[in-house]
């Protein structure tokens, strides 16, 4: 046991003739198989050619069935007419509504230096409902009525709206353009005192936010 | 020997008999005594079975080996350690009970030296945790490089230089075995 190394020499094995030839036997088969990966390969990549289609598959059905629903909703409502024709007459009705009720209202804006706040509180009524956002269009409106309120344009532009909603529907009949105005001017009219009062206080409230 | 031992792997992964042949001379014998140092758990297996099982799974499996006889080595002694795993699973699930002095010790037909010798290093490293035991084995006995070994144990080459330092140092701790030292 006083062995110095653990190092054990080792033998000189002879292979039998017949283990080599089963040892390249064996090789060639391997080597025969192995050209057989290209199958295998092919169908790999079938598979995730299929998965990668079912994939995008989904993606579109999600991507046409969640936008599709709310913007294209909104225009139908009718909502477009009504903003479009406060800041640029009868230009463009459809495109203004499924923007417009949140940013477009700076359209609406154009007319009025003094609405430039108005957007801001109308989109946020847009956001209560999305089928009152012929409200905020009708904001559009609103500042129509609110111009001749020099005093407080924007609040006075935000409530009439959204209380206007009712009214919305006389509006769309009126035409996009020219019955605006006095529409706007008569609804702001029938609001009742109250309900502009708190409306004015939630905008001011709205207001130095913006 | 004047052929290229990369030759010799690109030749037999054709199926050229005598490439194999020379690479069963080059590996054959340290692959019997690695596996002779380890324990197979199956007293009806030798080192020798659990040999020409690896040389014949590396023949079926040649085509997907890409390397050079360097590490042909490495991955023939992988194969024989997964080969020698499965044996061994294998008899677990039979119930074969190892016997004290498995016959399996006096199987080798090569030099009574080397028999005498193997069964010496085998005690050496039944000592030896079984990682330490493995790298001991290929780095000392058979006489391994480290990415060979790493190659042939399936673990990482921080590993097997870990193992082979602790182990050696365990075996240096024991007064009857003071006077094992490593390898240069």
């Amino acid at each position: 046991m006083d062995r110095r190394d653990l190092r054990v020499p080792a033998p000189d094995l002879e292979p039998e003739d017949w283990f080599v030839e089963q040892l390249a036997l064996l090789a060639r088969e391997s080597g025969a198989t192995g050209t057989s990966d290209l199958p295998r390969s092919g169908w790999r990549v079938a598979v995730v050619t299929a998965l990668a289609a079912a994939v995008l598959t989904a993606t579109a059905w999600l991507a046409g069935a969640l936008p599709g629903g709310s913007p294209l909703g909104d225009p139908d409502p009718g909502p477009s007419p009504s903003p479009s024709a406060p800041g640029t007459p009868g230009t463009t009705p459809s495109p203004s509504p499924t923007t417009g009720g949140a940013t477009r209202p700076g359209g609406p804006a154009g007319p009025g230096s003094g609405s430039s706040p108005a957007p801001p509180s109308q989109s946020q009524d847009d956001g209560a409902g999305s089928p009152q956002s012929s409200g905020p269009t009708s904001s559009g409106g609103s500042p129509g009525t609110s111009v001749p309120g020099s005093s407080v344009p924007t609040p006075s532009d935000l409530p009439t709206p959204s209380d206007i909603t009712p009214g919305a529907g006389s509006r769309t009949p009126g035409g996009k353009t020219t019955g605006k105005p006095s529409i706007g001017a008569s609804a702001s009219a029938s609001v009742s005192a109250s309900v502009r009062g708190s409306l004015r206080a939630s905008v001011g409230d709205a207001g130095p936010l913006g | 020997m004047t052929t290229p031992t990369d030759d010799l792997v690109r030749r037999a992964r054709t199926g050229d008999a005598e490439a194999w042949r020379a690479l069963y001379r080059a590996h054959a014998g340290r692959l019997v005594v690695w596996l002779g140092t380890r324990p197979t758990g199956d007293a009806a297996v030798s080192a020798d079975d659990v040999a020409a099982e690896a040389w014949l799974v590396a023949a079926r499996r040649i085509a997907e080996f890409d390397g050079d006889d360097e590490e042909f080595a490495g991955w023939l002694f992988g194969i024989a350690r997964r080969v020698g795993l499965n044996l061994h699973r294998r008899s677990a699930r039979r119930g074969t009970t190892p016997t004290e002095a498995p016959p399996e010790t006096s199987h080798h037909e090569g030099p009574e030296e080397s028999r005498v010798a193997i069964d010496w290093a085998r005690q050496v490293l039944q000592r030896l945790p079984p990682r330490e035991r493995d790298v001991v084995a290929c780095t000392e006995v058979v006489g391994l490089d480290v990415a060979t070994t790493a190659q042939a144990l399936g673990i990482s080459a921080v590993a097997v230089r870990v193992a082979r330092h602790r182990g050696l140092r365990r075996l240096r701790d024991q007064s009857d075995l003071a006077g094992v030292r490593p390898r240069p």
